[in-house]
């Protein structure tokens, strides 16, 4: 029987060998946050607590819209009383046209730069150049690199392993971390994406606050990202050929109605991972299928866990 | 269009003008981008005013506006509501298309 609370025993251990420490640079553009007002406008804008962030110190928050669905996870770059979103570059003038319709005589500038990357280095401490983060479960610092700036030097001197773009996605979906293809598909909360710990509840208003807080006092959320892991056979067979998406997939109760869908898979060599959206509430773990398209391999699906906080239904 | 105050709004503007010994200062109405809707409003007082902002008398009072600001709140009849959950100045903006439950944001 499956657990009901989170991922058994057996699919905890698998995942391969975990080196030392883990390298990623991430892909993305920088919405430069300027002016005497900086600080007290992106804390009305974002979910993060923004109003007591330090020189150097880099904060996680989600970007709402006003119904409070995620649009964007940037990272935040403080330096001083200036601030750098990062964030992913699909998209990212959309966000810097709806964070702009927010300026009205605030002493705020934005701009945009397109094409910056930042380094992410797993076990770094946080020196003043990199600054404490957490990607996709692991531990470390992150930086944003300058134009031009050669990555594998850096790497090979901390004896880190450097993450390609598949290795970097597996560990995202492994980690159960939302990322766009759940925030395309659906609107949705941040208590139904498991993402509540970016949200400050103490720090006063932001954009998108009521619906957030009214959830938060209500009980379970309607809809809940949920976590699988299977045989990878299984994860390669529910992507599509050429374009990287997913071929559709249900994810079903016991009495074979479709409940929920695949937003994201991924697999290494030895095990597959799946972010997949629950669209009621009222479901056990141990009550759920994966009903892959024709001719994918059966069975096969050996955990599932709710992301975030498990539901009390 | 320009912007109102109900009487009883004008009558708690002249009061709290009177109790802070400003008794001939303008409101300046302004919008900030904030609050769970989006945009907030902001209500003080102020002598000064620049050739760019919108000008009106409401009961007596002068309210002095920004051209940004008042792209948002034309229309807007501002009150001055008691009840039991508390008392404060309430907007009632044609513009806004949805307010935030405590009022104190809208949407545009």
């Amino acid at each position: 029987m499956r657990p009901s609370n989170g991922l058994s025993k057996c699919t905890a251990r698998i995942g391969g060998y975990t080196p030392l420490m883990r390298a990623a640079v991430l892909e993305g553009s920088i919405i430069e946050v300027r002016g005497d007002d900086s600080r007290e406008w992106l804390n009305g804008q974002l979910t993060a607590q923004i109003a007591d962030a330090k020189d150097g110190e880099v904060r996680r928050g989600l970007k709402l819209d006003r119904t409070g669905g995620i649009l964007a996870m940037p990272w935040v770059f403080c330096r001083g009383e200036e601030f750098d979103l990062f964030v992913e570059r699909e998209g990212a003038k959309e966000l810097l046209e709806d964070l702009d319709r927010y300026i009205i005589m605030e002493d705020v500038e934005l701009s945009l730069r397109e094409d910056t990357r930042a380094l992410f280095l797993e076990g770094e401490r946080g020196d003043g150049i990199f600054a404490r983060a957490t990607l996709y479960g692991m531990e470390g610092a992150i930086r944003i690199l300058e134009e031009g700036e050669i990555v594998e030097s850096i790497v090979q001197t901390r004896g880190a392993e450097l993450l390609d773009g598949q290795a970097l996605e597996t560990a995202r979906i492994r980690s159960g971390t939302p990322g766009r293809p759940e925030f395309e598909r659906r609107r949705l909360l941040p208590q139904e994406a498991g993402l509540k710990e970016l949200v400050s509840f103490t720090k006063g208003c932001f954009l998108g606050q009521e619906p957030v807080v009214m959830l938060e006092h209500r009980g379970s959320p309607p809809k809940r990202l949920i976590r699988l892991e299977m045989e990878p056979t299984l994860a390669r067979s529910l992507k599509s050929e050429g374009t990287g998406g997913i071929k559709g997939a249900d994810i079903t109760d016991d009495t074979g109605a479709a409940v929920g869908e695949i937003t994201s898979v991924s697999s290494n060599d030895e095990r597959g991972f799946a972010i997949g959206l629950l669209r009621k509430r009222g479901f056990t773990l141990d009550t759920l299928h994966l009903r892959a398209s024709e001719g994918a391999p059966s069975a096969a699906v050996t955990a599932f866990a709710f992301i975030g906080e498990p539901p009390d239904n | 269009m320009s912007i109102q105050l109900t009487p009883r709004a004008a009558e708690k503007v002249k009061e709290i003008r009177e109790l802070e010994q400003i008794p001939e200062e303008a409101l300046r109405v302004r919008v900030l981008g904030g609050g769970c809707s989006g945009f907030s409003y902001d209500l003080f007082f102020e002598d000064e005013h620049t050739e760019l902002d919108q000008k009106f008398v409401s009961h007596g009072v002068p309210i002095y506006i920004d051209m940004m600001s008042y792209q948002y709140l034309e229309g807007t009849e501002i009150d001055y509501v008691e009840g039991l959950h508390g008392a404060g100045f309430k907007f009632i903006n044609p513009q806004a298309q949805a307010t935030c439950g405590c009022g104190s944001s809208f949407s545009a």
